[in-house]
Formats: C-alpha cells, sequence, structure tokens
C-alpha cells in the first residue's frame, strides 16, 4: 500500500520537480535531465514586454472575475437558499452548475458568435474576458457558498436577526456577509485558481492585447525548453498559492463554525 | 393583548400547517402550547413571530392586525430552541443586538449591558459552555422588551 502511495505521488510531483530543474538549467536537449544552472529564464521574462503584459492582464482578469463573483455569486447562492419552493430550489441549482457540465469550447464558440457580430463586437475586450471567467468560475463560488449556508442553518440565524428588529439590509451587514467571510474568502480563492489557469476561452476570445498569462505561455513553447519551463514556474506558483490559501481559509471557515 | 382569530396556514403544495387556530392571551399572562411532535407548535409560534404568513385570519398584537408585519417589525422577544446565538460577536453584542439595529450608539449599547450586570460577557460566543449560551439567548431574547 505504501508503495503505491509512494509511487503516485512521485508521479503526481514528477512533471513538476523536472519543471522547476528545467526552468534552472541552461541546456535541456538529448539528456534525461537538464545541465548547468542558470537564472537566465526568469531573467528573460521579466524582460519580455507580451510576457509582463500578460502577466498584469491576467492579474486584472483575476481580480474583476473575483469581485464580479462577489456581485453576482452572493447574491445569488443567497437567492437559491432561501427560496421557499424545493422545485425551484433544484432548478436554480441546476442553472448555476450548467457551466461546469458543457464543454469549454462550446462555451467558447457561444461568445464568438454572439460578440463578433456588428450589434455587439466586443470579441477581444477585457470585459467579455472577464465576463467569460465568470461565466465558468461562478458555479463553483455558488456551490461552495450554498453548501456553507446550509451547514450553517443561515436561515435561523437571519430569523433570529429579523425577530430582534433587524431589517434586511442590516441583517446582510451584521449577520449574512460577516457569518459567510471565511466561506466568502475561500471561494474567491478558489475562483482565483481557476481564473488564473484558464486557458481554453480565453485563447479563444481574447484580444492581442488583453491575452492571459497561459495564453502567451504557449508561445513559450515555440522557443528555449528553460523559457518555457520557468515561464510555467511562475504560473504554478501563482495558482498554487491560491490553492494553499483557500485551503487555509476553508479550514479557518470550519474551525470557526458555532457547534 | 394577543390575539388570534381563525388563523390557518400550509406549507406550499402540501395539506400540512395549521387549520383555524383561535387564541387571545392576555397582558402578563402565560400560556403553554402543549402538543405531539408535527402537531404544529413551532408553526404557531413561526406564524406569530411573523416568519410564516397566514393565508387566511388575522393575528392581532396590542388592538394592531400585524399578519402582514414582517418579523422586524412585530417587536417580539423570541428564544430559539437552537439558540441562534451569533457566533461572530461576542456574548454581550448578542445581547444589545437589539439596541445596534434601532441606532443605539456603541458606546451607549456597551455602558447600558454593563448596567444590567451582564458584565464579563466580553467571550466570542462560539468559545462559551452551553449553560452560559442558553442564558445568553435568554437575555437577548427579552432584551428588546426590557429596553436594554
Amino acid at each position: 500500500m505504501r508503495l503505491v502511495t509512494t509511487l503516485y505521488l512521485v508521479f503526481l510531483i514528477a512533471p513538476i520537480l523536472l519543471l522547476l530543474m528545467g526552468s534552472f538549467g541552461e541546456v535541456w536537449s538529448n539528456t534525461l535531465l537538464p545541465q548547468g544552472f542558470t537564472l537566465r529564464w526568469y531573467l528573460e521574462i521579466v524582460r519580455d514586454p507580451s510576457f509582463i503584459r500578460a502577466f498584469v492582464t491576467s492579474l486584472q482578469v483575476v481580480a474583476v472575475t473575483c469581485l464580479l463573483n462577489f456581485l453576482v455569486g452572493l447574491p445569488l447562492a443567497y437567492a437559491i437558499h432561501s427560496a421557499a419552493h424545493r422545485g425551484v430550489r433544484l432548478a436554480a441549482r441546476l442553472a448555476a452548475v450548467m457551466p461546469v457540465a458543457a464543454p469549454e469550447l462550446v462555451l467558447a464558440f457561444g461568445f464568438i458568435l454572439v460578440f463578433s457580430s456588428d450589434t455587439l463586437p466586443w470579441l477581444g475586450s477585457f470585459w467579455l474576458l472577464a465576463a467569460a471567467h465568470l461565466v465558468l468560475t461562478l458555479p463553483y463560488s455558488v456551490t461552495t457558498l450554498l453548501a456553507d449556508m446550509e451547514q450553517m442553518r443561515l436561515g435561523d440565524y437571519e430569523n433570529a436577526a429579523a425577530s430582534l428588529g433587524a431589517t434586511f439590509p442590516q441583517r446582510v451587514r451584521d449577520v449574512i456577509v460577516p457569518m459567510l467571510s471565511s466561506s466568502i474568502l475561500s471561494s474567491m480563492l478558489v475562483v482565483a485558481a481557476l481564473s488564473i489557469g484558464e486557458f481554453q476561452i480565453s485563447n479563444l476570445i481574447s484580444g492581442f492585447l488583453t491575452r492571459t498569462y497561459p495564453v502567451v505561455l504557449l508561445q513559450a513553447f515555440y522557443g528555449a525548453t528553460g523559457f518555457a519551463c520557468a515561464a510555467t514556474v511562475v504560473l504554478l506558483a501563482l495558482a498554487t498559492l491560491a490553492s494553499v490559501a483557500s485551503s487555509l481559509a476553508a479550514r479557518g471557515s470550519s474551525a470557526g463554525r458555532f457547534s | 393583548m394577543l390575539q388570534r382569530d381563525n388563523v390557518s396556514f400550509n406549507f406550499p403544495n402540501t395539506d400540512v400547517g395549521v387549520r383555524n387556530v383561535s387564541l387571545e392571551v392576555q397582558p402578563g399572562e402565560l400560556v403553554a402550547v402543549i402538543g405531539a411532535s408535527g402537531s404544529g407548535k413551532t408553526t404557531l409560534l413561526n406564524l406569530l413571530a411573523g416568519f410564516l404568513t397566514p393565508d387566511q385570519g388575522q393575528i392581532v398584537i396590542g388592538g394592531k392586525n400585524v399578519s402582514k408585519t414582517p418579523p422586524e417589525a412585530r417587536n417580539l422577544g423570541i428564544v430559539f430552541q437552537s439558540y441562534g446565538l451569533f457566533p461572530h460577536m461576542r456574548a454581550w453584542e448578542n445581547v444589545a443586538y437589539p439596541l445596534k439595529v434601532r441606532g443605539v450608539a456603541f458606546v451607549d449599547r456597551r455602558a447600558r449591558i454593563e448596567r444590567i450586570g451582564a458584565r464579563g460577557h466580553g467571550q466570542p460566543c462560539r468559545k462559551r459552555p452551553e449553560r452560559a449560551v442558553g442564558r445568553t439567548t435568554a437575555a437577548r431574547g427579552i432584551g428588546p422588551r426590557i429596553g436594554v
């Protein structure tokens, strides 16, 4: 059993280790492992304007996607949670997770069809890219928030607040948002991790100046191996950071729960 | 005085609920509602609190028909079975929450709570032992009416 686990871990970690080694290796051709040590590839990334622009664009898209998820996802999850009718709840939940079921390619073609017309010529714009990322990530934030709302029985606390005289805006400010704060944080970080690594839709609908980091990363594979490795490690580090922060936030949210 | 005339309520798409309940409670009167599990005690209280709206009949509190009044405007004190204490607030903040929503400033809230002897309730609720939680819940329930 231990052997299987070890093999599995090696299988998972080996590509990442090779990428790391490759990013610091001077030459890597026709050998099993790269040779020499250099920081040259990382310096080249920092000096490459298209990579820097893509990096900044990616961070902007992530920030806007998180904000939109908060503004749209929280009310949506709340509406589903408080819908009185069980059928309505189920239908809304299915509709909310639909983008996960549809292949990204299909979604991208939909965007291309609709937004390349003369009436809605937004293909290639930053905001359309952010909107696409919202569509892709919304199911994850809504599902996370909804699960936490049900688990903590948010409705009971809301009733308690209402009976004490709190109006709806006061309940949102004093009960709903503070009680869900860890849940909001952890779902936003999941959204960030997904949005940073998103390639398919971004590749198809972003314009030349709004290309995100993964889209530009693809270009790197046509150049030096070391450069491609270093560029991938940067993306990996960003996505890992978001995932680790997200799981820490999720742990904080379950530890802080009232029992 | 509290009055309910012929109140009925059915949960949507079911025939479950309470039917034709009439009840009158005088000021100072203590009333216990006893019944088997599922007989509608909680539904009755939820209608009274305003968490549910009656399909027919009316609920009158102090001479005013509150059947359509939302819970926050009914001015009732409710002690919840599941406590319903806000885990992100300290115990005294829970007790003083009705004052907060009525616009009483932070310092005044704190001063009033200390005056009624609820001192030492500075701990977050999630760390409090069950017994104290019950006490805090009860204090919060009566808070708005005794004008803490």
